[in-house]
C-alpha cells in the first residue's frame, strides 16, 4: 500500500515568543517492509535553523530553531510512504518459547564469548525499566493470566494483546502522554500510547524484550470492515524481539498484527524517546496545542 | 625549622589559599589546609605513572568513541551490554555525536581532558581508584597550591620540581585550536549556583584568561554557540566544561538544566570543542573499572600498564560470590543513579542493619546495575597541623592529562589529598573543612617554564579576548557600582547624622534642631535604597535608627552591603586578587554587625561606617588600577556616578525643599552636608563665609568641577555614554546620549539666582529641577538596562514543552 501522509502541529503561545528550539521526530523511518519515497518539514514562521541527524535508534530528529519573534508556530510533516504486507500473523508458532528466549540474555558473562548483533543490543536495552515505563507487578500480573508454557512466546504475547483489548476501555478523555502506568492498570482504561506502554511494562518486567513503536494507522476501512479505533491521530504500539523472527509488531489498541495499513514512525524504549516534537523557549505564558493527522491512501 | 617558624609558614600558606578568595565564604563552609610539606614524587616513579595515566587516557577516549558509535565493544562482549543501559549516565542523545559527517572522527575529541585519582594498594603500588572526565574539581586547586608556595616557599630547599605552567599553555593552545579565525572565544562553562567550586573555576578563568560563562549567556544561532556580550553576539569555539552531563543542554538533555538549548547540536555541526563533551561522565562512576585489562588489550592491543583497583561487576555469577565473601573490602556504587555505599560501615554498624538488608533485596533484584571496587589502604604521609602536631594521614593524588590526536600531556604535578579515614578518602566523604592538601612536587627538571604569560604570540590573541563583556557581567558590574556608591553615601551621612543625635551638647549653637536634622539625614538614608516610608514624616529618631540598622530590613544598610556583595561575587572573576580581599572583608563586616545597636554612644558604630568606607573607597581604587577590561571599567563607573547624582540631588532635595513649611534650613545640617560631599574645604576656600543655601547648592550642583557636584556626575556620564559600544549603525545619538545630554542642559541652563528666594527659602524651580534630574537618572539607568543587559536576564527560565 501507499500512503500520502501529512501530520500538522501547531502551537499557539498567549504571548510573543523571542527564540525557540524544538526537536522533531515527524519523520518515517526507512524499513525492510516500508520505503519512505518522499519526505519534508514545513516550519512556519520560517526556521532560522533547520537540521536532522540520526538517533540511538536510528530514528530521524530535526533540530528546529526560531528566532524572529512568533505568537503561533507550526510544523507540517509530509511524506508519501509505501508499506508492504509481512505476513506475520501464520508465523508466531514458528518463535522460540519462553526458556529459549531468556538463554539470549543469560550468558552475558565476559568470560562468554558471545557475539551480540545490534539486534539482540536493543533487545537487551529493552528488557529494562525506562523513563515511562516502569516494572510494575500489577502488569507482570497480567502474564500470569494470558501466559502458557506449551506456547511460544509470541503467541503469549497475542493472547496479552487481546486480554488488553478486551478488558480495558479506549476513552481518550482518561489520559494524556504523561498519564504513568500506574493509572492506566488501576483504572483498566486509556488510549493507545497507555496501552502500549503498559504491554511493555508487562512483558519486561517478566524478562521479554519490548519496545515503544510510534506511527500512523490508515483509518479509512475497506468495505465492508469494521472502523478502527485511531482515527486522524497518531497511533502507536509495541514490539517484541524474537531470535528467529526479529521484532514482531502487536496492536493492542486493535488486537490485531499490524501489518499494510500501520505507517511507522520512529521506535524506541517508551514515549519519551520518540516525542513527535518538543522543545524549550524563551518567554513566559501558556500555549496550546493542535494536532491533525492525515493518512490518505494512494492509488 | 623551628617550631615558631613552622606555625608562621603554615599561617603563611593558609593565609595565601584564603587571599585568593577561593574559600570566600569562611562562615559557610571551612577551608581546606594546605600543608607545609610538599607530597614529593621521584623522576623513576613519575614515569611510571606519565605512562600509565596517558595509555588510559588513550584507551578510555577510544572507548568513549565505541560506545557512543559503533558499539563494537558490546558486540563483542567486552562490557555487558547489560551494564552500559542500566547506566544513568549513559546518555543516548549523546550517541553519534561525532560521527555525522565522517565516520572516523578522532577519538580524542570524545575525551579531551582526563582526571584520575591514583593512590597505592596494599603491595605499595599505585593504582587507578576512580576515573574523572565529567569536572576536572582540583585543576584550579592544584595551581592554587604551586602559586601560594612559590610565594612563601623560602624556607623550603630548593628542588628542582617539573613546573606546571606548561600543562596550562597546551590546555589553552588545545582551546583555541578549533578557533579557524582569533576573533572566536573559550569559554569556562560553569554552573549558575555558588558553590565552593565556583572560586576555583573563577581562579583558573582567570588565570588562562577565558571568560567564565554560564549557560545563559551563550545562545544556539546559525549551526554554533554565540556569546551574548555588550557589544552583541560572538562566536564561541570551544568550552572547557565546569557543568555536569545532564545539565549541558535543556533540550536535549535535562529539561531543568542550566546549559544551553543546542549545545549538542552545534557539536553535531562541527562547530564547538567541548572539553569535555557531554556523556563521559560514563566514565565517572566506576564503570569500566572491572574491564581495564580486556579494554585495552581489546583496543590497543597491549597490556594495561597503570592497573585500575580491583572491581567487580555483580551481573556475573561469579564475580558476585566473590562480593559476597568479603563485602566490607568494597565500595559499591550503583550505576543506574550513581549511589554510593560504604559497605565497612554498613556491615559493622549495628543499627543500619536495616539498610543494609534492603541493600541486599535491592542487589538481588538487579545484580547487574552495581560495581563494587576494593578499598585500598592508600600511602601514609606525614603532615604537620598546628592543633593536632604531626600526623600520619592517608593520601591519594589526583592527575590530570590532555589528549589530543598526536600525542598525550600528563601534568607534571597533581592535586593530594588527605584525610585520617583512608576508606571515608576514597569514598568522597571527607568534608572540605576536614580535608588536608598537599602540593605536590615530581622531582625531575622538564623545562623552566614559570608563567603563562612568556609567549608573545599567545598573548596577542588573549588581550583581544579579554575586551569581551558579556552582558550579564557588564549587569552586575553597573550595579555594584551603583550599589557601591550607594553604600558610600548612606555611610557618610550616617557619620555626620550620628553625632548629632548622640551629643547635641556638643554643638551648643544649633542645639535645639540637631534633633530634626538628623532626622533629615536619617531619612535620606532610608530612601536612598527605597523605602517608601519617608512620606511618614512623623516617624520617630528610634523608629529610623531600627529600620536603618535592623539587619533583616530591605531598605537598612545590611541589605544595602548584601546587594553590594551579591553583584560582585556574580563576577568575582573580573577582579584582581586584592579587591578579592577586600570584599572578603565586606563581606565579614556583614556578620561583625553590632548585635546591640548602642547608638547613645556611637564611637563602635561611627569606626564600622570609617572601616565601610575606607574599604569600598579601596573598591574603587582597585579597580582603576587592576582593571584592564575598559568596558567593564565603564560599567561599574557609569553606575556609580549616576548614583552619586541620583542620590546627591535627592540629597538635596531633602534638605532644601521641605515637603512642608519649615524653617530654614540649619547650618549644622548645611555643614554636614558639605562634609559628606568631602566639600567643606573647597567650600570655606571659595566662600570664606557663612553658609549660604546658594552657594552650596552651586557648589554640589551646577558646578562641574566639583568631583562630587551632580554636574560634574552629568559631565562624566555624558562622556562614558559617548564611549559605550554602538549597537546600532546610525550618525544620530543613541537614547543614552540624549538622555545625558538632557542632563547636562537641565544644569547648564538652570539660572543660579532663580533656585531661592530674598529670604534664602528655596523656590519652586529648585524643587523641579531635582525632580526632573532624578527622573533623567532613573530613565538613563533603564535605558542602559534595555539596551545592554536586557537579552541576558529574560534567559532565567527555559520552559520546554
Amino acid at each position: 500500500m501507499k500512503y500520502q501522509l501529512s501530520h500538522l502541529t501547531r502551537y499557539q503561545y498567549q504571548q510573543p515568543i523571542a527564540n525557540s528550539y524544538n526537536l522533531a521526530c515527524l519523520q518515517p523511518r526507512q524499513l525492510p517492509y516500508q520505503q519512505v519515497l518522499q519526505s519534508s518539514i514545513q516550519v512556519t514562521p520560517v526556521a532560522s535553523g533547520l537540521y536532522s541527524h540520526l538517533d540511538s535508534f536510528g530514528n530521524v530528529r530535526h533540530f528546529i530553531h526560531l528566532q524572529s519573534p512568533h505568537q503561533e508556530l507550526s510544523v507540517l510533516a509530509s511524506s508519501i510512504v509505501e508499506v508492504q504486507p509481512r505476513y506475520l500473523a501464520g508465523q508466531l508458532a514458528k518463535g522460540v518459547d519462553f526458556d529459549q528466549l531468556q538463554h539470549c540474555f543469560i550468558n552475558q558473562s565476559p568470560h562468554n564469548q558471545i557475539l551480540a548483533s545490534k539486534d539482540l543490543l536493543l533487545a537487551r536495552q529493552c528488557r529494562f525499566a525506562s523513563r515511562m515505563i516502569p516494572l510494575l507487578p500489577g502488569a507482570a500480573a497480567l502474564w500470569a493470566q494470558v501466559q502458557q508454557p506449551h506456547r511460544t512466546v509470541l503467541e503469549n504475547v497475542s493472547a496479552l494483546t487481546s486480554l488488553i483489548f478486551n478488558e480495558f476501555s479506549y476513552d481518550p478523555e482518561f489520559s494524556s502522554v504523561i498519564t504513568p502506568v500506574s493509572e492506566v492498570l488501576e483504572h483498566r482504561r486509556g488510549v493507545c500510547q497507555d496501552f502500549a506502554q503498559l504491554a511493555i511494562s508487562c512483558l519486561r518486567a517478566v524478562g521479554i524484550p519490548a519496545r515503544y513503536v510510534s506511527g500512523y494507522l490508515e483509518t479509512q476501512p475497506p468495505e465492508g470492515f469494521e472502523r478502527l479505533v485511531g482515527a486522524d491521530a497518531s497511533h502507536a504500539w509495541f514490539a517484541v524481539y524474537d531470535p528467529e523472527l526479529g521484532w514482531v509488531d502487536f496492536d493492542p489498541t486493535n488486537n490485531l498484527l499490524p501489518d499494510e495499513r500501520h505507517l511507522t514512525l520512529a521506535y524506541g524504549r517508551d514515549y519519551a524517546d520518540v516525542v513527535p516534537l518538543k522543545g524549550v523557549l524563551q518567554g513566559l505564558g501558556e500555549h496550546l496545542l493542535e494536532v491533525a493527522v492525515d493518512v490518505m491512501p494512494l492509488p | 625549622m623551628s617550631a615558631v617558624d613552622r606555625l608562621q609558614f603554615h599561617q603563611q600558606l593558609q593565609h595565601e589559599l584564603r587571599e585568593n578568595g577561593i574559600d570566600g565564604e569562611p562562615w559557610q563552609s571551612g577551608a581546606r589546609t594546605l600543608d607545609g610539606s610538599p607530597w614529593l614524587i621521584d623522576e623513576a616513579q613519575w614515569q611510571q605513572l606519565e605512562l600509565g595515566l596517558a595509555q588510559r587516557h588513550r584507551l578510555l577516549a577510544a572507548v568513549l568513541a565505541d560506545l557512543y558509535g559503533p558499539q563494537q565493544l558490546l558486540q563483542d562482549n567486552i562490557i555487558p551490554a547489560d551494564l552500559l543501559y542500566l547506566s544513568g549516565n549513559y546518555l543516548l542523545p549523546a550517541c553519534g555525536l561525532f560521527n555525522v559527517a565522517n565516520a572516523g572522527a578522532a577519538p580524542s575529541a570524545w575525551l579531551p581532558l582526563l582526571s584520575a585519582d591514583v593512590g597505592k594498594n596494599a603491595a605499595g603500588e599505585f593504582c587507578v581508584l576512580a576515573d574523572f572526565s565529567q569536572l576536572p574539581d582540583g585543576l584550579g586547586y592544584l595551581l592554587e597550591h604551586r602559586l601560594a608556595f612559590n610565594h612563601c616557599g623560602s624556607q623550603l630547599p630548593a628542588l628542582p620540581k617539573a613546573q606546571l605552567a606548561g600543562f596550562f599553555r597546551q590546555l589553552l593552545q588545545l582551546l583555541q585550536q578549533p578557533a579557524a579565525d582569533r576573533s572566536t572565544l573559550v569559554g569556562l562553562l560553569a554552573p549558575v549556583a555558588k558553590n565552593a567550586g565556583y572560586f576555583e573555576q573563577a581562579f583558573l578563568a582567570n588565570y588562562l584568561d577565558i571568560a567564565l560563562v554560564h549557560g545563559a549567556d551563550l545562545m544556539f544561532k546559525d549551526g554554533r554557540l554565540w556569546l551574548k556580550t555588550l557589544t552583541g553576539l560572538q562566536p564561541v569555539a570551544s568550552l572547557l566544561r565546569y557543568l555536569a552531563d545532564a545539565k549541558t543542554d535543556p533540550l536535549e538533555l535535562d529539561p531543568s538544566g542550566s546549559g544551553c538549548a543546542g549545545l549538542l547540536q552545534s557539536i553535531r555541526q562541527q562547530q564547538l570543542f567541548c572539553a569535555n563533551p557531554p556523556g563521559t561522565s560514563l566514565l565517572d562512576s566506576g564503570l569500566l573499572l572491572p574491564f581495564m585489562p580486556a579494554l585495552c588489550q581489546a583496543l590497543l592491543g597491549e597490556p594495561l600498564l597503570l592497573p585500575s583497583a580491583p572491581a567487580l561487576w555483580l551481573g556475573d555469577e561469579v564475580q558476585l560470590q566473590q562480593f559476597w565473601a568479603a563485602p566490607a573490602n568494597y565500595r559499591l556504587v550503583d550505576q543506574r543513579d550513581g549511589r554510593r555505599y560504604h559497605l565497612s560501615r554498613l556491615v559493622a554498624d549495628k543499627t543500619a542493619v536495616e539498610s543494609y538488608t534492603e541493600l541486599k533485596a535491592q542487589i538481588k533484584q538487579q545484580p547487574a546495575a552495581y560495581i563494587a571496587i576494593e578499598l585500598q589502604p592508600l600511602s601514609q604521609l606525614a603532615c604537620w597541623h598546628p592543633a593536632a602536631g604531626e600526623q600520619m594521614l592517608a593520601g591519594q593524588l589526583r592527575l590530570f592529562s590532555l589528549l589530543q590526536p598526536e600525542k598525550v600531556s600528563v601534568l607534571p604535578g597533581a592535586y593530594a589529598r588527605l584525610a585520617l579515614d583512608a576508606m571515608a578518602l576514597q569514598n568522597a566523604e571527607v568534608p572540605q573543612a576536614e580535608l588536608t592538601v598537599k602540593d605536590v612536587w615530581v622531582l625531575a627538571d622538564r623545562g623552566q617554564t614559570s608563567s603563562l604569560l612568556q609567549s608573545s604570540v599567545q598573548q596577542l590573541s588573549l588581550s583581544r579576548q579579554s575586551g569581551l563583556v558579556p552582558s550579564r557581567v557588564a549587569d552586575h558590574l553597573f550595579w555594584l557600582g551603583r550599589y557601591n556608591e550607594r553604600l558610600n553615601l548612606i555611610c557618610r551621612a550616617l557619620r555626620s547624622a550620628l553625632p548629632l543625635i548622640a551629643n547635641p551638647q556638643a554643638n551648643p549653637q544649633h542645639a535645639p534642631e540637631a534633633g530634626e536634622d538628623a532626622l533629615a539625614l536619617l531619612r535620606f538614608c532610608l530612601k536612598a535604597n527605597g523605602s517608601q516610608l519617608v512620606a511618614a514624616a512623623h516617624l520617630s529618631l528610634p523608629d529610623l535608627m531600627e529600620q536603618m540598622f535592623e539587619p533583616q530590613n530591605s531598605t537598612g544598610i545590611v541589605a544595602v552591603l548584601k546587594h553590594l556583595l551579591f553583584n560582585a561575587q556574580s563576577v568575582r572573576e573580573y577582579f584582581g586578587e586584592d579587591t578579592w580581599y577586600v570584599l572578603d572583608k565586606l563581606q565579614s563586616a556583614i556578620y561583625q554587625w553590632p548585635q546591640q545597636l548602642k547608638w547613645q554612644q556611637p564611637a563602635a558604630l561611627l569606626r564600622q561606617l570609617d572601616e565601610i568606607i575606607l574599604l569600598q573607597t579601596a573598591i574603587y581604587g582597585l579597580n582603576n588600577e587592576t582593571m584592564s577590561r575598559t568596558q567593564t571599567l565603564r560599567m561599574m563607573d557609569l553606575g556609580q556616578h549616576l548614583e552619586r547624582a541620583l542620590q546627591t540631588s535627592a540629597l538635596l532635595q531633602t534638605v532644601f525643599v521641605p515637603q512642608q513649611p519649615a524653617p530654614p534650613t540649619s547650618a549644622a545640617l548645611m555643614e554636614a552636608v558639605l562634609r559628606m560631599a568631602d566639600t567643606l574645604m573647597t567650600y570655606r576656600r571659595r566662600y570664606r563665609s557663612e553658609l549660604h543655601p546658594l552657594a552650596i547648592i552651586d557648589l554640589l550642583l551646577l558646578d562641574d568641577s566639583t568631583p562630587r557636584s551632580v554636574g560634574y556626575q552629568c559631565a562624566r556620564i555624558q562622556r562614558q555614554c559617548a564611549k559605550l559600544p554602538q549597537l546600532a549603525a546610525s550618525t544620530m545619538l543613541s537614547p543614552e546620549q540624549r538622555i545625558a545630554l538632557e542632563l547636562v542642559s537641565l544644569l547648564q541652563l538652570a539660572d543660579p539666582q532663580s533656585l531661592f528666594d530674598s529670604e534664602q527659602q528655596a523656590t519652586p524651580a529648585l524643587g523641579m529641577l531635582l525632580n526632573q534630574l532624578q527622573h533623567r537618572l532613573r530613565q538613563l539607568s533603564d535605558s542602559i538596562t534595555l539596551s545592554y543587559f536586557n537579552h541576558a536576564q529574560q534567559h532565567s527560565a527555559w520552559q520546554s514543552f
